[in-house]
């Protein structure tokens, strides 16, 4: 099922209900920082680690009922996602390379990228991905990624097999709890979650006033007039999104390259409708941890939220403090699930404790410190991603995250503005056409020779970010292209991935569409539309077919 | 500055630095300006001749004067197997040191250029060497191959000669030319012994050159991109400098030749140095 985004660890066994769980918060707490300080102290050294990426999609499996004309989601994802890993471990028992893998949310790959030309594999193994799956569908399912489903949460069918809502688990007036994923462990973490908080999840999310209003939800009290409600935390982790991890050369670089790419989190497309709860684990990072001279205290600003005890047991062990406040910070968070069995562990070689803190802190940069017994090295993961209709739009982002490091590093380029304008991007990015209409908070003069201390940062629009603003700055893609002059790469890679930030650009400027914009359009002018901000059973229908046949948003992007 | 030092001096070379250190807004503008990208050289070249009163080297009994970049302060590369180290050398329209004979184009600027940059970054070789021969302007269907007459050409196989010598004294590990054209590359390999294995071409985002394309195919020849101008500094661009920096004998000076280099970090696609 497409739920929950639960990063790495996949353990077995039965996780502990929450009234019980809660009493091992301490001690997971205090084995967890054990295992980051024996990775840390056999790690920190680690230099000259290889230029790796890897990037991570997520699907949603639609089944259709063309007589009734509805386009519902499929629940048969479990067993889907269950065949498709057995195919996984037979290429491996063969001896062979298994090009793609496959995880309850996302499938991944990893790819050596040791030159550009490498970045044109990416939409390759994308497609793979795409035709791997289709395989195990039936005659009535497609497969598709669109960063959420239109009806989700709807009154009247929208889940196949149907199931009714008011479920014990969720107690959601619009989600069955079958939408969960049925694997043991989501069913934990969302009790977790409901019970930690105390209160059920409430959302409201403005609606698009089209010309009738009304009230929607006129038996919920908690429903704001003119807007969607939502009560479920389903909703939120029910978005699709995509995502890129790369493996910095050393533990310095990954810490330079973790707060540049966390300015950039909200100049990136986001999830439609994600909710915002005030620096909570879904949302921008609380601190910069770069070593670099251009970090200066003030852009940090006065947050001083992180557990004590844990910073001076990090700093007491050889951890710089900066980085100490990074990892105590993370580590304020309770664990939202405990396995009895894997209670007791050996910190020197177990990081289970570990990544159990640090995969329930969804921040929209994440800081990877390296598995253990394994070459790979210090990484970041770009968590802000809204995921695209076509393979082409998402290889491109993917690639010109790829390309926005190497120019941070062979430039030495600086983005640094205070956490606080980064937060203030963020919540303007939510708002509805930001990229065309909205101004983002973003550093004048991002070169390393530059001494001044007046005035650091102004607001721009995404165009002029990414494309350029007159003679005041370069443009992101600009940077790029001229890197493209100091490499060596060869004519038919420059053209391919030239075509790829050509999109970018025109999708920063506006001249393409995105697609909640084509998908509002698509609404409108649908004949069956009534003005009324609705989406009904048929339009839904009409537009999933069309998203499955990707829209020609793209044909002059066509490569032979 | 004295004058009595400098009475010897015949040769100035000038380095620019680390021109990723100094990056501004100007570096990004569009390439296609000629002027904006002679802005770009000239501003570095500017820099490190602003700087010559306080830091030059001088080989008096080789007449050469040294202004470094100011920017600079070691460049010694340590781990030389981490890195791929790209050269281009420009031979500029003013290239010729000869009277009597204009277009001749001294092999002697491969191992002068060469030298230096082995004494900058502290290295022993290249990876690959790609020499620009002034004026050759590339075109995929052939049409026009009128500025490489006779003469000419026999001056571009003696400059190939002394990089092939270079080439089997392991100093470079591969050679490159720049704008060749599937005729001059036919023309080229009947004559010369060591065959170019690069090609470096001015890329234009609108058609690819296929029949280019194919041909490098099929001879195993890389087929790479650069956007720099046809004249990289011209004389008139690089008195103008010298007359702003206040440099002492302007007049007398002609640019010969450039040296673009490019310092990658291998497997990790980082620009290290380029200057």
């Amino acid at each position: 099922s497409f739920e929950l985004k639960i990063m790495g660890l996949i353990s077995e066994g039965k996780p502990l209900p929450w009234e019980q769980a809660k009493k091992y918060a301490e001690h997971i707490r205090n084995h967890g920082i054990n295992q980051f300080l024996s990775i840390y102290n056999k790690t920190k050294n680690r230099d000259k680690n290889y230029l790796l990426w890897g990037d991570e999609i997520e699907y949603m499996v639609i089944a259709y009922d063309d007589e009734s004309k509805n386009a519902k989601l499929s629940l048969r994802t479990y067993d889907i996602l269950h065949k498709l890993q057995k195919e996984v471990e037979e290429t491996l028992r063969n001896g062979e390379i298994a090009e793609v893998s496959w995880h309850p949310e996302y499938a991944t790959f990893v790819i050596e990228g040791v030159s550009l030309t490498c970045l044109l594999q990416v939409e390759q193994n994308m497609k793979l991905r795409r035709a791997t799956a289709s395989k195990y569908l039936n005659q009535n399912e497609s497969i598709i990624t669109l960063s959420s489903f239109p009806r989700f949460g709807c009154s009247d069918q929208f889940l196949e097999p149907h199931h009714e809502p008011f479920g014990p688990k969720l107690k959601s007036a619009f989600m069955p709890d079958e939408v969960l994923n049925p694997h043991i462990k989501y069913q934990t973490l969302n009790e977790g979650l409901r019970c930690r908080r105390g209160t059920d999840v409430t959302i409201n999310i403005p609606i698009f006033n089209d010309k009738k209003n009304q009230n929607l939800f006129p038996e919920c009290e908690k429903a704001l007039p003119d807007h969607i409600y939502m009560d479920s935390i389903a909703f939120g982790g029910g978005c699709c999104c995509l995502q890129v991890t790369i493996q910095a050369c050393n533990i310095r670089e990954a810490r330079k390259l973790y707060d540049q790419l966390a300015v950039l989190g909200p100049i990136m497309p986001l999830k439609n409708d994600r909710f915002v709860i005030n620096k909570s684990r879904f949302d921008t990072i609380a601190y910069y941890i770069s070593l670099d001279k251009t970090l200066k205290s003030e852009y940090n600003g006065s947050n001083s939220v992180y557990d004590r005890n844990i910073y001076n047991k990090l700093i007491d062990n050889g951890v710089d403090e900066i980085l100490a406040r990074h990892v105590a910070y993370l580590f304020i968070r309770d664990p939202l699930f405990v396995f009895e069995e894997s209670l007791y562990q050996d910190d020197e070689s177990s990081s289970n404790h570990f990544e159990n803190i640090q995969s329930t802190n969804w921040q929209s940069v994440r800081f990877k410190p390296p598995p253990l017994n394994s070459n790979i090295g210090w990484r970041i993961e770009f968590r802000c991603m809204e995921v695209q209709i076509t393979d082409f739009e998402n290889a491109a982002f993917v690639i010109f995250m790829i390309l926005l490091t190497r120019i941070i590093l062979s430039y030495d380029l600086n983005f640094y503005i205070p956490i606080s304008k980064v937060d203030e991007n963020m919540a303007t990015a939510y708002k509805r056409d930001a990229l065309n209409t909205e101004k983002f908070w973003f550093r004048k003069n991002i070169f390393a020779n530059f001494d001044g201390v007046e005035d650091e940062f102004e607001k721009m629009t995404i165009n002029e970010i990414m494309n350029g603003k007159g003679n005041e700055f370069p443009g992101l893609i600009n940077i790029i292209f001229q890197y493209f002059e100091s490499m060596n790469i060869d004519i038919e890679t420059r053209n391919h991935l030239g075509k790829y930030l050509e999109f970018i650009g025109m999708r920063a400027s506006g001249k393409i569409q995105t697609a909640a914009t084509w998908i509002r359009n698509f609404v409108r002018s649908h004949p069956n539309y009534k003005q009324d901000s609705i989406v009904s059973q048929e339009i839904n229908y009409d537009l999933i077919k069309m998203v499955e046949e990707t829209p020609e948003l793209l044909s002059e992007f066509k490569i032979q | 500055m004295s004058s009595p030092e400098f009475s010897n001096v015949n040769t100035v070379i000038v380095y620019t630095g680390n021109v990723m250190k100094q990056a501004n807004i100007n570096t990004f503008k569009d390439e296609a300006s000629f002027f904006i990208f002679q802005l770009k050289l000239a501003s570095c070249l500017e820099n490190s001749l602003k700087n010559v009163n306080s830091s030059y080297n001088i080989d008096q009994t080789r007449g050469i004067l040294e202004v470094p970049s100011p920017y600079d302060l070691s460049y010694k590369l340590k781990d030389r197997d981490d890195f791929e180290i790209t050269v281009k050398l420009f031979y500029l329209p003013s290239s010729s040191n000869s009277d009597d004979n204009p277009s001749t184009l001294p092999p002697s600027y491969i191992s002068q250029s060469l030298h230096h940059l082995f004494c900058l970054l502290g290295i022993t070789y290249v990876d690959s060497f790609i020499v620009y021969f002034n004026g050759l302007l590339f075109d995929d269907q052939d049409q026009d191959d009128s500025n490489l007459v006779m003469d000419d050409f026999e001056s571009l196989v003696e400059v190939w000669k002394e990089l092939e010598s270079q080439y089997r004294n392991d100093r470079i590990k591969k050679l490159g030319v720049s704008e060749f054209t599937k005729n001059r590359f036919e023309r080229f390999l009947d004559v010369v012994e060591i065959p170019p294995k690069i090609d470096q071409i001015n890329f234009k985002s609108c058609d690819l050159p296929n029949r280019m394309i194919n041909y490098a195919k099929e001879h195993d020849i890389e087929l790479l991109t650069h956007k720099d101008p046809a004249n990289i500094l011209p004389s008139a661009t690089f008195q103008k400098i010298l007359k702003d920096t206040k440099f002492p004998f302007t007049s007398k000076l002609l640019p010969r030749w450039v040296l673009k280099y490019s310092v990658l970090v291998k497997c990790r696609e980082v620009v290290a140095n380029k200057g």
